[in-house]
């Protein structure tokens, strides 16, 4: 009798046990969330359990694509390197700053020491849908507008055939086919220099400009400004 | 009674213009042009006016813009010696069926600044035909080229 009342004691007991949270998580005591308004409805006062929550957006989604493995088959002669938390809590202050059509195209981030590329501070691999980050971006101010052109690369990759016919043309990219082969030809004035290197490259120099100083970009050229406003609303 | 023959002639004519009116993809129409050995007036009649014209070439624009899809070239005797089309990445396994013919392929990677694009290149041995992977417009080159030597 007297071990039949000790167990079911304890078994009522409420469970009690210390809420564990992720590095990149913030523990929220129990609390009674006042009455507030949410998407046009009322929510009416209710207590709120212990949770954890994340420190910056889209942590909780994004924190397992960081990978310690260099990107399959990577072709150049980087050497990569494994993450540690600092680095990777960088990354996620930038990424959540970043607009809704940029979220979610990357597959994975890697770490790397230097790139083969001079003062390069990341690089996107396009066949694996994959973002490296050299140390080089630590010493940069500009995280935000780094990570976004990058993303930019991959956002590239979901546009129609039409829609990169009309960038191309706003952009004052043309196309011209001479013997057996063919040219892409860059507009005279471009806002970064490396753009001329290739079409999408100045897409992604152009959607981190109309990302980071969009007056900038509007003023530059205001028919691509309303191409992007159109697609990506800022 | 009136009212059936109209209902006839509608069924009959879409009928008729929906099996005719399959259109046929580029590839297709052009591969015929190069093995006939056709002109300007051959690409002109199977693919409408072309954007872009002269003695020596024709060229075809993408709709609403100025990025060629089909580029031809025509030797001092007005027959077609190069042909271009801008095929969608997608379609590129149902043109290697099409052609039915052995392909040498390679695939890699280059970096170009701070991107790692895929490299895609192909010839097929038995004609003047091959193709290259275009990224940046998301779609191959694919080339019938007179000056391609043929492999066997």
């Amino acid at each position: 009798m007297k071990y039949l009342f000790l167990f079911l004691t304890i078994g009522y007991l409420p469970t009690s046990y210390a809420l564990e949270c992720k590095w990149w998580q913030t523990k929220i005591s129990t609390h009674q969330v006042s009455k507030h308004q949410r998407n046009g409805s009322t929510v009416s006062s209710h207590p709120r359990q212990e949770h954890c929550r994340e420190k910056w957006k889209y942590s909780d989604q994004i924190v397992s694509t960081f990978q310690d493995e260099k990107p399959s088959n990577w072709s150049a002669q980087d050497k990569f390197k494994k993450w540690n938390r600092a680095d990777i809590a960088e990354i996620l202050k930038a990424y959540e700053k970043m607009p809704d059509w940029l979220l979610f195209l990357q597959n994975s981030f890697h770490r790397a020491e230097i790139s083969t590329i001079p003062k390069n501070p990341a690089a996107s691999d396009k066949t694996t849908d994959s973002i490296t980050i050299y140390d080089e971006f630590y010493k940069r101010s500009n995280k935000e507008a780094i990570v976004g052109h990058e993303l930019a690369h991959l956002l590239y990759k979901k546009l129609s055939v039409p829609d990169i016919t009309s960038f191309t043309d706003l952009a004052g990219w043309t196309l011209k086919v001479e013997g057996s082969e063919v040219f892409e030809v860059p507009p005279s004035k471009v806002l970064i220099n490396d753009s001329k290197l290739n079409k999408e490259e100045d897409f992604a120099n152009l959607i981190e400009i109309y990302f980071t100083d969009p007056n900038k970009l509007k003023s530059y050229n205001p028919k691509l400004f309303e191409f992007f406003h159109k697609r990506y609303p800022r | 009674m009136k009212f059936a023959i109209s209902f006839l002639i509608i069924f009959l004519f879409y009928g008729c213009s929906s099996n005719s009116g399959k259109i046929r993809p580029f590839y297709e129409v052009i591969n015929e042009i190069w093995k006939n050995q056709g002109d300007v007036q051959d690409v002109q009649k199977k693919l409408g006016k072309p954007d872009i014209i002269d003695s020596k070439k024709a060229e075809y624009f993408f709709p609403d813009s100025k990025v060629p899809q089909m580029h031809f070239e025509f030797n001092q005797m007005g027959k077609l010696e190069l042909a271009l089309l801008f095929l969608d990445e997608s379609k590129i396994d149902e043109f290697k069926s099409f052609l039915d013919c052995h392909w040498s392929e390679k695939k890699g990677k280059k970096l170009i600044a701070d991107a790692i694009y895929m490299t895609h290149e192909g010839r097929c041995e038995g004609a003047q035909v091959r193709f290259n992977y275009f990224s940046s417009l998301h779609s191959y080159e694919v080339w019938w080229d007179s000056k391609l030597k043929i492999l066997k």
